[in-house]
Parts: C-alpha cells; structure tokens; sequence
C-alpha cells in the first residue's frame, strides 16, 4: 500500500531528522562548544552575532551561555532518556503481552486488569505525582516513563500472541516437544517484534514530548543540564524582546518528533491511528 | 446490562481507590513534611507539636485507615500552605479545568469532523494529503510550545488577544485552540481511516445502489459506523485531555486544577497533590464508564453480559 503522505514529504522527513541528529552529535564534537559556560556580559545575543572574534551561530541565551552547544547536549538529554525509556516499556510490554495471550486465564486477567489500571489516570498525571514525591530526578524521570509506557506494547503483543498460539507452526512444533519457553521465544516473539517496532518508534516521539512537557513544568529534567522543554520554560520570560529563546528549542523537538513519526508511517499504512484501532477493537 | 453495570461501577471504585492508595504511601515515602514546613531555626520541640498537630506523629497504619476514612467524607487534610481544607480548594478550580478541557474537546472534534466531511464529499486527494500533512505536524508539537507560539503571534505581536488568566470568551480562545489542535491531530487521523474502511463495506454499496445521493449515505449510513471506533478514543481522550490541560493551564495561567496541582507539587503540599490526583482519575474514571455505556447504545450488537 502506498504511504499516505507523499515521498517528498519523506525526503523531507528524513532531513530534518537527519539535521538535528547530526547537531546532536556532530556539535559536541567542535572546539567551541560549552554548554555550561556563562558570561553575563554576552548574554542574550541574537543568533549569528559576533563577539570577541567568535560566532555565536544561534545566539546565548541570558546567562551567555552557548545556545547550539545546549540545544546539541539537550537533545543528547532527551534522547537517552527517551531512548531508555522505549526500551523499558517494550520488554515489560512484549513479555507481559506475550504471557497474557498465552497462558490466558488469570495471568490474562491480571495483565488486562493492571492495563486498565494504568489507563485509569492519565500517564502525566502519574509522573507529576511521583516526581512530586521523589523530587525530580533523571533516573527516576526515565524508569518513571517507562514504567507508565508498556500498555500500548503490551495489549498488542497479546492480542497477536492469542492468534499466534493457534497457528499451524506452533502446533506443529508443539506435536515435536517444544515447550512454551521455546515455543514463545522462536516462533511467536519473531513475529510480534516488527510491530512492537513501529510503535516503539511512534512512543519514542510521544516520550519526547511528555518529558519536554515535565521539563517544562520544572518536573524533568533540572539546571543547569539542558532540556529542551526547560529552555522554552527559561525563554519564556523573554518571549517579548527575544522570541528565539523559546521558539528554537522548540524547533527541535518538533524537527526530531515530526521526523520520527514521518518516517514511521511509512511502515505502516495509516500508521499509530491504526494501531490505536486495532488494539481497542481487540480490547473487546 | 444490569450485571456489567454493577462490575463496571466497582471496578471503577477500586480504580479511584488503588489511585489514592498508591498517592497516599508515596507521599508516606517522600520523608516528613512537618520538616519542610518549618523554618530552619525551629527546634525539635516546636517540629514534635507540629507533627502532632498535622497528625504524623500517629503509626503509619492508623494514618492510612484515618486518611481512607476522612477521604469517604471528602477529607484529604488541610492544605499545608493556605491551611484550609484541600478537596474545596480543588474543586473551586474544577470549572477551569472543565471549560477548558470541553471547549478544546468539542473544538477539536468539530473541526475534524467539518474537515474529514469534506475530504470524502469532495473527494479530494489533494485536500486529503494537505489534512493529514496538518495532521502530522500538529502531533509533532508539543501542546505548551503551540501554546507559546499563539501566545507571541496573537498576543505579543497582534495584540488580538489576552494570554493570560481566566475572564471572557477572549480569555478562553488561545488555551482553548492550543489544547484542540492535539485533539484535532488525533480525530483527522481516526477519521480518514474509520471512513476509508467503511467506505468499502457493503452497506455502502447497497446505499448506493438503492439511489442514495453521496451526501446522503455518508451522513446517514458511514458517519454512524465510522462513529463508533471515535467514541471510545475520545472518552479514553478526554481523560489525556484532562492530563494535557495540566501543561496548557501553567502556559497560559489558567487557573485550574492543573495549575493548582504543578503548583502544590513545587511547595510540597501534600494534601491539595492527594485532592487533586484524586479529583481528575474520579473525572476520568466516570468520562470511562459512561463511554462503555455510550457504546452499547450506539451499536445494538455490543451486549454486555
């Protein structure tokens, strides 16, 4: 089936993840970057300014401090975090997926039953109220959105899982022996991970938003390391005189989200809007 | 019915009170307020009268019973900072909350529905790419930042509109569009798909074939089947609505419980965090449970059991 979106918009796309994946990683690489530095005395210069015989390629904001250079390491920040946090939720998701549309039953239920526990209180809501508590931290923010992101996986993982058990090659390999560790692990799993995958890749995004958000909130990520959703925050006293300093980390998210989520429908045809129907018919 | 009812209505209680009983004991985890409360030369003696006072020098076993059982009466303590009961403090901020979150829901829902109408009567390709181009980038945006971006062009350069606070209808306008355009992402996106699907069924085809005008059967006989898949999404919505309307009320200063809630959580006051958790997942949790009952009304075939 063809992407919905054009391939120009593809091409798009892959540009502006590609662009702000290599100011993640190329930036930290070059003589000039300091994210931490400050000097009152050049703060909040506008972007492309010149001073002392350097160029200040997006400006400082009003500390002085190097606006590329935080932007660069912010999105380091926000990656790992999100990255982890992906990875967290995909092997809580597929393996308590997985268990429930195998062995059906109790253990079903009881995964079905946390699910739903978990999708009584908005994701948000749970992690300002745990963050409230534990003070804000990085590991915490991390293993917190990791923690609260396994539903879609899971739900999914057993809705295949239940069709899966019921196919020629597993009874097959189940008439020659193979128990249900080996039954899981090579036949069902191989077949449930290119999906996972996709939504792995529309979560990533969505995590990035969410700890942009708490970031913002003064919730996630704390100074001086650099957040993107903290520097909008910070910017945002300054919205009047100096709009930059809100409008380019944000900027970044969207070149990075908008990229990834691109770029994720086109494995799927109507992308995450699909997977968000399948997975509640299946609910039923 | 009356049975799913019944195990719908307790599940629904357990859901708010596994809620409050999780809060409760991380609250129990994050050390002693009584501490945080007092400046730093107070001896021991005034922290021992305090924390008798706020009814923590009890066992952690009797706080809790206490605790469940003011919380039956609408009871959640006083709230440390303004020391007077924390659950009216919520809820005098709930119609904030409410207005925000039904303008932005009904605006969005709106819109996509005026949009993806026009796409199948028009049938037009074009306008169906452009839809979903807008789709796209609006999911990609984080709300707040949107939010920022109407406050500095309608506010800060045109000058159109107020940005913040809560006051008339002008007040409402730019948190309300803000907080819409991620819903309106989302129904673009279910829309064009529910309609495509259904568009192939054979019911369509019989429509038609019985003389029905275009405009006749989309509205008479796809819109109802489209509808229902949109149904669940939007109730299970509305409650991340409730959860974006957290971030939306801090850009623009709204004041509602979302505000109240970031606020309490920076001045650690425990009671108005317990109050207000407790407030949006009872709202989330009954937006639920009538979703499910909503669903069995719109398609004869559900039948719970």
């Amino acid at each position: 089936m063809r992407a919905p979106l054009g391939s120009w918009s593809m091409a798009f796309a892959a540009a502006m993840l590609a662009t702000i994946l290599a100011v993640i990683i190329v930036v930290p690489l070059l003589p000039f970057y300091d994210p931490y530095e400050q000097d009152i005395m050049s703060g909040l210069l506008r972007p492309g300014t010149e001073q002392d015989g350097r160029l200040y390629v997006l400006g400082t904001d009003f500390l002085g401090r190097d606006m590329l250079s935080r932007i660069a390491l912010a999105g380091r920040v926000s990656l790992m975090i999100a990255l982890s946090a992906v990875a967290i939720s995909l092997v809580i998701g597929v393996l308590l997926g997985l268990l429930a549309g195998w062995f059906r039953g109790p253990v079903e239920n009881l995964v079905m039953g946390l699910a739903d526990l978990q999708l009584a209180v908005p994701r948000i809501l749970v992690v300002i109220a745990v963050t409230a508590v534990l003070g804000p931290d990085l590991v915490t923010l991390t293993i917190l959105l990791g923690l609260t992101s396994w539903v879609s996986y899971g739900r999914v993982a057993r809705a295949m899982a239940l069709s899966l058990r019921e196919r020629e090659f597993v009874l097959s390999a189940t008439t020659q022996g193979a128990g249900t560790g080996w039954n899981l692990r090579r036949h069902v799993l191989p077949n449930v991970m290119p999906q996972m995958l996709i939504l792995a890749s529309y979560e990533l995004g969505q995590i990035i938003v969410i700890e942009a958000a708490l970031s913002y909130l003064g919730l996630g990520v704390q100074p001086p390391v650099p957040s993107w959703g903290l520097m909008i925050a910070e910017g945002q006293q300054f919205l009047e005189v100096e709009p930059y300093l809100s409008l380019l980390p944000g900027l970044a998210i969207f070149m990075l989200v908008a990229g990834a989520q691109f770029l994720s429908q086109r494995f799927t045809p109507e992308g995450a809007a699909d997977a968000d129907l399948t997975a509640l018919r299946r609910r039923r | 019915m009356t049975r799913y009812l019944a195990r719908r209505l307790v599940q629904a209680a357990l859901t708010v009170f596994g809620v409050v009983t999780a809060v409760f004991f991380l609250v129990e985890l994050s050390g002693d307020p009584a501490a945080l409360l007092l400046p730093t030369e107070a001896t021991p003696e005034d922290l021992a009268r305090l924390r008798e006072s706020l009814g923590l020098d009890e066992p952690l076993l009797v706080r809790y019973l206490t605790f469940l059982g003011n919380a039956v009466q609408g009871d959640f303590g006083d709230s440390f900072r303004q020391r007077v009961p924390a659950l009216p403090l919520v809820l005098e901020r709930l119609p904030a909350t409410i207005e925000l979150a039904l303008s932005a829901f009904l605006l969005g829902i709106g819109m996509a529905f005026a949009a993806s109408l026009a796409v199948r009567l028009t049938r037009s390709e074009r306008l169906r790419t452009g839809l979903l181009w807008v789709a796209f980038t609006f999911q990609a945006i984080p709300t707040f930042f949107f939010g920022l971006i109407l406050i500095l062009v309608f506010s800060v350069w045109l000058g159109w509109l107020p940005s913040l606070g809560r006051g008339g209808l002008d007040h409402l306008i730019l948190p309300a569009f803000s907080l819409a355009t991620f819903e309106l992402a989302l129904y673009l996106r279910l829309l064009n798909s529910a309609f495509l699907q259904e568009q192939t069924q054979d019911y369509v085809r019989t429509a038609y074939a019985k003389g029905g005008g275009r405009a006749w059967v989309l509205v008479r006989h796809v819109l109802p089947n489209a509808l229902l898949p949109i149904v669940t999404i939007a109730g299970i919505n509305l409650g991340v609505l409730l959860g974006g309307a957290i971030v939306t009320e801090t850009v623009f200063s709204w004041p509602g419980v979302g505000r109240l809630i970031v606020q309490s959580v920076s001045q650690r006051d425990y009671p108005v965090i317990l109050a207000g958790v407790f407030v949006i997942s009872l709202v989330f949790v009954v937006i639920n449970l009538l979703v499910d009952l909503l669903y069995a009304v719109l398609d004869p075939r559900v039948r719970y059991s």
